[in-house]
């Protein structure tokens, strides 16, 4: 789905990933989470992450990218680091030498930066702004905004935002969704298992829902 | 208690006699027959007659040195615990022996417990939990060592759960530990005694199990109040306030009396109702479930045992716990469902050994005068309930399996024959065991869990060496799970009780509600807290709280049914039923009363659509699995949309143009062929075994339930069972604990082997069709309750498409068709009632 966003066109993927021209986006891929349970002793089983990983690299080849910003929580935490994590990502990197591989690092990524660099991710520790565009992990607060920033079209993640949408009086169904503000696009977490947090959107805002490999647009 | 009854009856002396000659036994006996001290004289008097020499004895910090631990008493409700200890006490200060007794529940202070472990006092008053939790310490080997006896009360109640469980497995071990304990249960009469005895003793018991029942047969007075006029048509949902006026008068006629309603919201419904009627009992009466906040409940239990209180609404959460002295009345509002439920609500009066029981019995509408009559015949014939075994359920093996790694490394065989030796996992599998083991050393599955470590298996012992996962094992030990409540709290402090988590969600600020028998307005949610103001006026929003409809028990499914057939076949009736005489004969006249051998299918088709009314008479929920299996069946070949209603009678079939089906041809559509993969299609099964999992994850460890004061650390192992959920099935779908979901949603849920009895019946009977001209006494219930419960074949985008373009559509054309049915509904009320002479 193409939409223009305050001047910008950009293009939206059911499975939670934005391109703009050459450049594509994800948001709280969370990799290694299920690792991490494990190594707490609890049982969750081992799966989502190379799902995550090969949805990734699909879309890579898909599609006419030469750059890649992963908009923060790349990983779970520093304990999920393993082996077969580590293979896993520079088997990514080296199959793709030409795309350069970047993060907007996230309070996930806390601890990890300097493994992610010797595998050759540029990792940003602060939000990155270029020309009409500021990408960031945590959505900014409103109060804070000042009058340049405001000008500035943000795209962020962190929220993994989801929408209930009503199925009947009694029930709804939570749904991944974009979340998209005046001048700001929230992404669904990329990741394949991670929570999502229902949001409360304004008249104002703008919704698309993820559905089962379709977007549908939603009028609030 | 102020009546001390000083000689001892003939079943209390048998049962310490068999005690002293080394048996282990059942006492069957309702509240307040003297069961505890039939129970507790046989270790206190086993000490008298065998005392332990000195060197034995524990030298403990403070106090006097006493003899080790010899005795426990396992309580299933923490709340009764400090009222045991004190009944407990008395005896051992009236025999004189040097015993020191505690007690241990999850409200004992740390510094307690962890003295309670290095020396513990002679006698001990527990709950199932925390005995699991003293087990899984390696002093407990030493501490339970010289055990005699272990006494269970209120057995029924932990029978047929996984707390139940939980306790089976906790005695085998501590026969283990002390092979020659005793192992006594205390129970109400319920219907499966083998099955109470097996599970209390074990499969293997060393010694004989003598059974001892109170002779002395509490009297129960059922007094049935019938409104002047019955109202031709049961109305249905709306409990019958009708009643309050002789609700009144009853409580005024004795001195102290519970009022039993069947859910939290009728409770506050009525406690408000007759607040408003009679203002002159304000701090008389009070308000007691489950979802008040603690040091309320415990009020307004101090008060009833003071005698301050005239009356007291409530819930089942007072069907259990201490002596109320002073109710001399009980008065159930509506159906209890169940005998064995109505016979321990009318305990709740007269509670002393000769007096007998008086409950008054309200009904919510005109069919609940048979299903009372039915347990009227039920007691009087002593036909309880049974309660269900649950077999082997694996969740609860798999936190045993880590519990019991945490006390000692044990190789595979001894934990093997331990807990075969309990009742619930005699048949246990060879390979169920190995996947138990597996799973939490491996995960089960090799591949897919490279990093997990829980339980570990070194020189083929298995034992837990992460002192984190030890110490969050112990935290999360037990099997009662809750969802998520949050507390209600008045902005000046205060606390009044709990709401579900969704039910505060869908609150906004200036909602009115009622809790604990007050108005609050919502202030705003804060902090997991609901902050609330006292406030005028009327409520705005209603809690749902979960759990409140029971079914009807199968027993008193079969006694209605007899009922039934009896005014049927015009045979005499009792006064009471004398009184529905009316409504039956309408329901003759336009349609048909089915006999035992009948099968009643009624069909009413007009402009509004057609209905199709099929009559089991086997409780609710065996109604839900057979609507929605016809309703699936019929939609999968025909291509329609079918709702679907039901209660404990029947259930109704329903759409707009037509259902499409010859009445004639039901039968074949209940055929018993590939019956658990429609049933499980039908109900939307993943959904009810997602939620069914939750209970099973927390129970088996695969999530980590946070706790208040949980550090930040914890934070990135938060993952919603859910989630827990849709892991297994994508990358483990072998794991048994997922089969073990579906298999609970399909038999506890469903009740799948009353569904299968049913269908049975119903293709051994007579069908009678009958094509009706208006709504009958048996289907206007229905047509009232009909739950809009779509079965359908779309896909999830499909359906958000089309719920979309009815919201852009505007919601004016569906409201305005909404209050169009819904009068039509009345006015078809209103006619039948007007053809009535």
């Amino acid at each position: 789905m193409i939409i223009e966003h305050q001047g910008h066109c950009i293009e939206l993927f059911p499975s939670g990933a934005i391109r703009w021209e050459k450049t594509l986006f994800v948001a709280d891929l969370h990799l290694g989470k299920e690792s991490v349970f494990q190594k707490s002793g609890l049982a969750i089983p081992t799966g989502a992450t190379q799902k995550t990983l090969l949805d990734l690299v699909g879309h890579l080849e898909n599609q006419p990218i030469d750059r890649l910003i992963v908009l923060g929580d790349l990983l779970h935490a520093p304990i999920g680091w393993t082996k077969d994590l580590e293979s896993m990502l520079s088997d990514a990197i080296q199959a793709r030498p030409e795309i350069r591989w970047e993060l907007v690092a996230g309070n996930h990524d806390r601890r990890s930066h300097d493994r992610l660099r010797a595998l050759g991710w540029l990792v940003h520790s602060d939000p990155l702004i270029e020309g009409r565009w500021r990408w960031m992990h945590e959505p900014p607060e409103e109060d804070s905004q000042t009058i340049q920033t405001r000008a500035l079209t943000t795209l962020c993640g962190h929220l993994h935002p989801s929408f209930k949408v009503p199925l009947d009086t009694r029930r709804t169904q939570r749904v991944r969704c974009f979340w998209i503000r005046p001048n700001s696009i929230v992404l669904p977490a990329f990741g394949g298992w991670v929570g999502t947090h229902a949001i409360d959107p304004k008249q104002s805002d703008r919704i698309v829902l993820c559905v089962e490999g379709e977007l549908i647009d939603w009028k609030c | 208690m102020a009546t001390r009854q000083q000689t001892a009856f003939d079943w209390q002396v048998q049962a310490w006699k068999s005690h002293w000659a080394g048996h282990h036994g059942l006492i069957l006996a309702s509240t307040g027959m003297g069961k505890t001290k039939a129970a507790w004289l046989g270790p206190l008097g086993d000490w008298l007659q065998d005392p332990l020499s000195q060197e034995h004895w524990t030298h403990r910090k403070r106090g006097p040195s006493t003899p080790p631990l010899l005795a426990l008493w396992i309580t299933p409700l923490r709340a009764l615990a400090s009222d045991t200890c004190l009944a407990l006490e008395d005896c051992i200060q009236g025999l004189g022996v040097p015993w020191s007794l505690e007690q241990r529940t999850s409200d004992t202070s740390s510094s307690l417990k962890q003295r309670q472990r290095q020396s513990p006092p002679t006698a001990m008053v527990i709950t199932p939990e925390s005995l699991t939790l003293m087990l899984s310490y390696p002093e407990s080997l030493e501490t339970f060592k010289h055990l005699r006896t272990v006494i269970v009360d209120e057995w029924h109640e932990l029978l047929g759960s996984k707390r139940g469980i939980q306790t089976e497995l906790a005695l085998a071990r501590i026969s283990r530990i002390a092979p020659t304990v005793r192992r006594w249960g205390l129970s109400a009469t319920i219907g499966n005694i083998d099955h109470a005895k097996y599970s209390l003793v074990g499969q293997s018991a060393s010694a004989p199990c003598s059974i001892i029942r109170s002779d002395q047969q509490r009297l129960i007075d059922i007094e049935l109040v019938i409104p002047q006029a019955i109202d031709r048509f049961p109305w249905a949902g709306h409990i019958g306030l009708v009643m309050l006026k002789e609700v009144i008068a009853k409580i005024e006629s004795a001195n102290s009396t519970l009022v039993f309603t069947n859910t939290r919201n009728q409770t506050e419904l009525w406690y408000q109702a007759i607040l408003r009627a009679r203002p002159d009992w304000a701090g008389q009466i009070a308000i007691h479930h489950g979802s008040l906040a603690p040091e309320l409940r415990t009020w307004v239990e101090q008060a009833i045992v003071d005698g301050k209180l005239i009356a007291v609404v409530c819930t089942s959460s007072l069907d259990l716990g201490v002596d109320f002295a002073p109710v001399d009345q009980v008065i159930q509002v509506g159906s209890p469902k169940g005998t064995a439920r109505l016979i321990q609500r009318a305990g709740r009066s007269g509670h002393s050994p000769g007096r007998s029981s008086k409950l008054v019995f309200v009904p919510a509408h005109a069919f609940e005068i048979i299903e009372l009559e039915a347990a009227r015949q039920a007691i009087s014939q002593k036909q309880i309930e049974q309660r269900r075994a649950i077999d082997a359920p694996l969740d609860c093996l798999v936190q045993h399996a880590v519990t019991m790694a945490l006390a000692k490394p044990y190789a595979k065989q001894e934990f093997l024959e331990e807990v075969r030796s309990t009742y619930a996992y005699r048949n246990l599998a060879d390979e169920h065991c190995d996947w138990v083991l597996d799973f939490v050393t491996t995960g089960g599955c090799l591949h897919a869990y490279k990093d997990f470590h829980r339980v570990a298996l070194d020189f083929g012992k298995y034992a837990v060496i992460d002192q984190a996962v030890s110490r969050r094992h112990r935290m999360s030990i037990g099997t009662i799970t809750s969802d998520m409540m949050l507390q209600v709290q008045y902005l000046k402090g205060g606390k009044i009780g709990f709401v579900e988590e969704s039910f505060a969600a869908k609150l906004k600020e200036g909602d009115k509600f009622l809790l604990g028998g007050k108005l609050l307005e919502m202030v705003w949610i804060r902090e997991g807290t609901v902050w609330v103001r006292k406030t005028k006026g009327d409520p705005t929003a209603v809690p749902r709280w979960l759990g409140g409809n029971m079914p009807l028990s199968s027993e008193l499914a079969l006694g209605v049914r007899r009922w039934i057939d009896a005014i049927a076949r015009k045979e005499p009736l009792p006064d009471s039923l004398q009184a529905l005489c009316g409504l039956m004969d309408l329901q003759r006249l336009w349609s048909h009363i089915p006999r035992l051998d009948e099968v009643l299918v009624e069909r009413l088709t007009n402009r509004e659509g057609d209905a199709l009314m099929l009559y089991g008479f086997e409780g609710r929920s065996v109604s839900e699995g057979l609507g929605a299996l016809l309703a699936y069946r019929i939609s999968k070949e025909r291509k329609n949309t079918i709702s679907i209603a039901v209660n404990d009678y029947g259930l109704m079939l329903y759409a707009p143009d037509s259902i499409g089906i010859d009445t004639k041809s039901l039968v074949h559509w209940l055929s018993q062929k590939e019956l658990q993969a429609d049933i499980l299609s039908s109900l939307n099964a993943t959904e009810l075994t997602r939620r069914r999992f939750r209970d099973i994850a927390r129970i088996a460890g695969l999530i980590h339930s946070g706790t208040p004061g949980q550090s930040k650390s914890m934070r990135h192992l938060q993952a919603s069972t859910s989630m827990v959920f849709d892991a297994l099935k994508q990358y483990d779908p072998a794991n048994l604990l997922l089969w073990q979901a579906s298999d609970e949603v399909l038999s506890d849920q469903l009740q799948i082997h009353r569904l299968k009895e049913t269908l049975t019946r119903m293709e051994e009977s007579r069908w009678v069709h009958v094509d009706l001209k208006q709504w009958t006494p048996f289907s206007f219930p229905l047509m009232v309750e009909r739950i809009r419960d779509r079965i359908g074949n779309e896909s999830l985008a499909q359906r958000i498409r089309k719920i979309q373009n009815q919201l852009e559509q505007g919601t004016a054309s569906e409201s305005r068709s909404l209050t169009k049915s819904k009068r039509s509904a009345e006015k078809g009320n209103m006619q039948s009632r007007d053809t009535n002479p």
